[in-house]
Parts: C-alpha cells; structure tokens; sequence
C-alpha cells in the first residue's frame, strides 16, 4: 500500500497515492469534518443561545432601571408640589410619594443585584442616595410646615440628589443598551463558525461523492448521499430555527423593547416636567432654570411619543394628554410671570383658577393625572412582551444544539461505511 | 448493498448540475443567516434646549476710586417737599405713571425670613421690607387694601438688572448700599442698617467672628458675596475656613448637617436663621456696616424721591418702629436695645448728574 507523499511545507499530497489510501484519506477527511459540524455546531447555537440569553437579561435590567428612574423622579415630582402647598399636602399624593420611594428602593436593591462591575456600585450608591434624598425631602417638609424658609435650601438639595440618582440610573440604561445591542451583535457573528464548517462538509462530501461516482463506476453511494442529504435536511432545518431566532430577537429589539425604552423615557421626562413646573413657583423669580428645564422635558416627552406612536400606535393618546397638560402648564407660566403668583400656585396644584377668574385655562392636574394613566397604560404590556419575544427567540434553539451535535456523529459514521464500502473492494 | 453504474454522459452532467446548486443553496442559506445585520435600540432622548436670548454685550460698569468706595454712600436725592397727596401727584410723574396703572412692581426676596419671605400658610409675602412697600404703595394709592403691589421674587443677583431694564419700580430686597450700586441705580436714603455678623451654634463657645479665627473654624458664606470676600480676607482671618455655598440659606442647612461651624452674612438675614433653627445665635458685634436702601432706576429721580419724603414721614411718625416692633422684636430675633438706630439721612446728590458735591 503506498503511503501519502510528503512535499514541500506542510502541505500533504495524495497524488500518486493508492485508492485504498485515497478513500482512507477521504473519508477520515469527512469524518473528521462532521465531527467538527458536531462539535462547532453544539458550541455555536450554544453561543447564539447564550448571546440572544444575555441581551434579554441587559433589556429586563434596562426595563427594570428605567422604572426606577421613573418611580424617583415621579416622587420628586410628588414632593416638589407636596413643598408647594406647604402644610396643605393632599394625603393621596403624600401616599403615593411614599409608594413610590418603597418601590424605588426595592427596585434599585434588584438592579444592583442583577447589574455587575461598574453598573452594580452605581446603582448601590443611587441607593444610597435615595436615603439621603428622602432625609433632605423631610427636612424640607418639616421646616416648610413651621413656614421656615430654609426648607426651600432642603428642596433644592433634594432636587440635587435626585438629579444624581437619575444620572446614575441613565449610564446603567446607557451601559444596558450598550449590551443590549452587543449581545445581539453576537449572536448574529455566531454563525460564522458553523457557516464554514457546513460548507466545507457538503463540498466534502459532495466531492467525495462525486469522485467514487466517477472513479468507481458507480451511480449512488447510498451512505455518503444519505450523510449529504441528512446535513441538508439538518442545514434546512437550521437556517430556518436561526433565522427564525434571530428575526424573534431583532423583532422583539425593534418592537416591544424599543416601545418600552420610549415610553418609559416619556413617562420619565413627563413626571420631570411636573417637578420642573412646581420648582418654577417654589424659587419664584429665581426659576428660570426649571423653566428651560421644563422645555428640555416636554420635548422628550413629544419626540418618545412621536416615535411610540408613529411605529407603535402606543402612547398616541398620552400623547395628546401632555399636550394638554401643556396648555395648563402654559397658562400658569403665564399666570406667575404676569405677576399673580397666587392664581399660578393655585392652578398648578389645584387646576383651579379662582385667583384669576375670567381666565380659560386647561385643568393641569386632571391633564397630567391623565397622561399618567395613559402613558403607564401605554407602558404596561411592552416589559412582558419583551420578555415573551426573547424567550420565542431562543425556544429550540437548545434542542437544535443536540441535534447538530447528534447528526454530525451520525453523518461521520455514514461517511466512514460510504467510503468503506469501496475500500472493502481492495482487500 | 449494490451500485448502480452511470449510463451515459448526459446522466454524469445532470448529477453536476444538482451537485453544484445544491452547494450553492447550502452556502448561500448560511450566509444569509450569518451575514444578517443586527438591529440595534435606538440612541437616548436628550430633549431641545430652547434658544435664549442672547445677552446684549455691554461695556463693564465704570468702577469706583478707593476713596468713593470707603466713602460714605449713603446721601440720596433731596425728598419732595412736601410730600404730594395720592390723589395729587405731578402729572408726568412716574408716581402718576404707577398710580395709572395700578401695579407697583417690585423686586423682593422670598426666602429671607423677618424681612421678604413667602408665608406658606398664607402663601403672601411678608417682612420687613415688605411693610415698607406698603408705605409707598399706601402713599401712591391712598391705601393697601385692594393690594396694588405685584410681587416679582427674584435673586440677588437680579436685583440690579430688573431695576436696569425696568422690569420693577422698586426694590426692596436687603440692598446695601454702596458706591458701584450708585453707579448703575439710585438710592433711597437708609431704612435699615444692618452690618455682617456671625451665627454660631448655642454652647459652641464662640463669641465673635476673632473667636472663630483663633479656632480656625469653618465659616460659610454665599459664594460671590460680599460677605465671602470680607471673610476670605486673610489679613484680618488668617484661620478661618471658608465654606463657600451657593446661597446663604444653603449655609444654615450646612451648619445644621455638621458641615460648616458658623455662617456669615447680614446680621438681618442671620435674625432670620437664628428664629428657624433656635440652637443657633447671632454673636458678636457687626464687623462691617451694611446700609440698606430702596432701589430704583438711574432715571428715576423724582421717585427716589417721593420715596425718601415716604420714608422720612414713615420714620417721623414712628410707623418705622412700629415695623421694627414687628419683624424683628416681637418675633424674638432682636432685644429692643439691639435693633439699630438709623443714621440720620444726608440728602446731597445733584438732581442732574447724581454725583456728590
């Protein structure tokens, strides 16, 4: 038997080799090939399961982020108008500021816990911060409610604060959707490896194939066609699982998860402009800062709503209800910067305008209670059908790994008696 | 198992065609798969910062010599005389101005208790700055009852501006007066002299700002003020620690959370601390002397002063002390001895030019 010539470099040469060694050198070739579909293919889906994985944890902690920073600047905003009427705090909105904080808090505790590096010493010190921003809302509550001016410089600290949480909790959203988008990056690139693997196997076994037809006057192996026709059948069967897990994961990406990073960006800039809005009348004269502040966050609030609704046709009636809101807001700024502070304080926290009768203006409260509700309805659905879109994207993914990895093993058994049955002619 | 043996060529060719589409539908399906562009989530909303107006470039205020600045800058205009009835003003006048619009506006502040703070159970504005607007409201309208004041709350760094732009009649909002002010606005004669002091925690030891020094404590103060500068002055405090705030109530909620040892300012503004935190003291004597005036246009003269008749007949008929009784006695910031007498006004500037003989 002659053996394979070794020429110059590395390369290993057949030509002038024996048929016996040429089918041995084939089909360990094919073998060997199918063996590595097993093993890459396994590792690959593997990988893409992994990736798809991992950017549906960074899209529920990006959710679960956003709806802390929305539940803080919301009890900001409670507390901002809380200040404002002084001693007269409704007891619904001195509730809801509270709920707010308890959940905030127990949000941050589950962010932290989810978050790792950097992102997790983030959110543990905008836990931090929230103890010490409700401190500096009590002192502020306590001395407004004796009519102690100073309570003013608490409000204006606690307002600093909660601005450093919510800058906090905006690079973990940052870091969230970084990862988010990486995550997807990887496993789309997670294909490559198998890609190569399964083209080298058909044209391998294609090849071989061919050859034995020719060399040896024989239309159909059966093993070998039936190896091609299994790794085609498996290669069907996958491009269509991945296909059908990568359009769930950029589906679920474009739709339901961008839907809820919008809103809740809306939702977020909203409750700001009602803070904004009442930290306008609280440093009256000296507000100019909340004003333009106000402007920053109305124009969120229009540009989220415009994209919620536009690709969504989410948000599209919280939308109009900001709107309104907006007009209420208008005519207080209106009010105060007229000089009746009164009538502005008076339509800002009670949607009334005794003060000022004669006047026409949108009820801000009623409006903005109704964005409230609108924008959470809105809201409401998108986490879970993030959630529901990411878990489509990975179903059979796993049973797909083992099944690779199964059909290589088999392809390469099939491979070996294809070619056997020729070498067996040689004995 | 048999194979079967090719019959012709035409067969063979068949099978290559096959061979080769099925390898190419095998690699072409992979790459798509493999080379399908990944969706990414959409940048943050940053929001539109709205276009403001841009502020007009204006040469710096001409500065005052050494010499007027350590003089005395207290003397305003001659006061009408005698002081015309409400129903009888100058026709022309800014007072008839006022009178005809039925707004006097004027700059406040909100936050400094016993003199120009909002009361949040009334939601009014109230002190003794306040009480002193009444007066010329009530000498411009006949009466305060129908309220012809509209109160703009601004900082104290507006203060100058608004009276510049006419955006107030008047401001009343702890103003010192002082040679640089003069140059940009006008004066009424004194109404309060105040003068910087320190508040210290009761029982902390201190007695005077020299005390605070020896102890190289931490004193804080309004960043920009006055008040900063005289403290920051380290020939006369080599020791001190100065903590600067942005705002001086910043400096009470500084001392309340252990940050800061003492805080400096108006010993007006300190009252104010000292009646809404009751552990702290005003102490020492003032260490500088702070006059405070009504402000008002450069161009309006003749309403500093109608103004300064005001004040005279306000002071003559012991309405000032019942003011004083008020804010500063009555709400136990100030002993009866320790409320500062007024110096006697001085009125001699030159209608005209404003300047000092």
């Amino acid at each position: 038997m002659a053996q394979p010539v070794m020429t110059s470099g590395s390369s290993l040469s057949l030509r002038g080799a024996s048929s016996p060694t040429k089918l041995r050198a084939a089909s360990l070739a094919t073998a060997g090939l199918a063996i590595l579909l097993s093993v890459v293919g396994f590792t690959s889906v593997g990988s893409r399961h992994s990736s798809i994985d991992a950017a549906a944890a960074s899209a529920a902690q990006l959710i679960r982020v956003q709806d802390v920073r929305v539940l803080v600047v919301e009890a900001d905003s409670l507390a901002s108008r809380a200040y404002l009427v002084g001693g007269q705090e409704d007891p619904a909105q001195r509730v809801a500021y509270d709920q707010s904080l308890e959940a905030a808090a127990s949000g941050l505790v589950d962010a932290a816990a989810a978050a790792s590096g950097g992102d997790a010493d983030l959110l543990q010190a905008a836990n931090a911060k929230l103890g010490t921003y409700i401190g500096l809302v009590e002192q502020a509550r306590a001395n407004n409610r004796q009519g102690y001016p100073v309570g003013a410089a608490y409000q204006r600290q606690a307002r600093t604060i909660n601005e450093s949480i919510v800058a906090d909790l905006r690079s973990v959203e940052a870091d969230a959707r970084t990862s988010v988008d990486s995550n997807l990056a990887d496993a789309h690139r997670s294909s490559w490896s198998i890609v190569l693997v399964t083209i080298m196997l058909v044209a391998a076994i294609g090849a071989g194939g061919w050859w034995l037809a020719l060399r040896w006057r024989r239309l159909v192996n059966v093993p070998l066609a039936a190896a091609g026709l299994l790794v085609l059948l498996t290669l069907t069967i996958g491009v269509g699982l991945n296909a059908s897990a990568m359009n769930d994961a950029d589906a679920t990406v474009e739709g339901s998860l961008t839907t809820a990073d919008t809103l809740a960006q809306a939702r977020a800039a909203g409750f700001d402009a009602r803070s904004n809005e009442a930290l306008t009348l609280i440093y009256r004269g000296s507000g100019q800062a909340y004003a333009s502040a106000w402007q920053v966050s109305s124009s969120i609030v229009g540009a989220a709503f415009d994209r919620a609704c536009g690709e969504r046709s989410l948000g599209c009636n919280a939308s109009s209800v900001f709107a309104n809101y907006s007009d209420g807001y208008a005519v207080v700024r209106a009010l105060d910067d007229g000089g009746n502070w009164d009538a502005a304080v008076e339509l800002s926290t009670t949607g009334r305008t005794t003060a000022a009768e004669g006047i026409d203006a949108p009820d801000p409260v009623a409006a903005f209670e109704v964005f409230s509700s609108a924008s959470a309805s809105a809201i409401s659905g998108e986490a879970g059908a993030t959630a529901t879109g990411f878990a489509a994207a990975v179903d059979g993914l796993s049973t797909l790994r083992w099944v690779i990895a199964a059909v290589g093993l088999l392809v390469a058994g099939l491979a070996l008696a294809g070619y056997g049955q020729r070498s067996k002619e040689y004995r | 198992m048999s194979d079967s043996r090719p019959t012709d060529q035409r067969t063979t060719a068949l099978r290559r065609t096959a061979l080769r589409r099925m390898l190419g539908l095998a690699a072409a399906s992979t790459l798509v798969v493999a080379c399908a562009g990944s969706t990414s989530l959409p940048s943050e909303f940053t929001g539109v910062v709205p276009e403001t107006t841009p502020t007009p470039t204006t040469l710096p205020p001409p500065e005052c010599t050494d010499a007027a600045g350590k003089a005395d800058n207290t003397p305003t205009y001659t006061p009408l005389d005698p002081l015309p009835a409400p129903d009888d003003l100058p026709s022309g006048s800014r007072m008839q101005e006022i009178r005809d619009s039925g707004r006097l506006v004027v700059g406040v502040s909100g936050d400094t208790l016993l003199f120009g703070a909002r009361n949040p159970f009334t939601q009014q504005i109230e002190g003794f700055d306040i009480d002193i607007l009444r007066e010329v409201e009530r000498a411009i309208f006949g009466d305060t009852s129908d309220d012809h004041i509209e109160f703009r709350v601004i900082t104290y760094a507006d203060r100058l501006p608004n009276l510049e732009s006419g955006a107030v009649d008047v401001v009343a909002h702890t103003m010192t007066i002082n040679c640089r002010r003069w140059l940009r606005i006008n004066f009424s004669s004194v109404y309060y002299q105040a003068g910087q002091k320190v508040l210290v925690k009761k029982g902390s030891g201190f007695t005077d700002v020299a005390s605070l020094d020896a102890a190289s404590a931490r004193v804080c103060a309004p960043e920009g003020s006055t008040n900063i500068d005289e403290i920051n002055n380290r020939k006369k405090y080599p020791n001190v620690i100065v903590v600067g705030k942005p705002d001086i109530s910043d400096c009470l909620v500084a001392m309340q959370q252990g940050l800061a040892d003492a805080t400096t300012g108006d010993d007006t503004v300190l009252a104010g601390f000292a009646v809404q935190d009751p552990n702290t003291e005003v102490v020492g004597d003032a260490f500088t002397e702070e006059p405070y005036g009504l402000g008002f246009n450069k161009a309006d003269v003749e309403l500093t002063q109608f103004v300064n008749a005001v004040l005279a007949a306000v002071i003559s008929s012991g309405r000032w002390q019942e003011i004083a009784d008020t804010w500063l006695i009555n709400s136990g910031a100030l002993t009866a001895d320790a409320v500062p007498a007024l110096p006697s006004p001085v009125y001699a500037r030159d209608l005209v030019t404003g300047e000092l003989p």
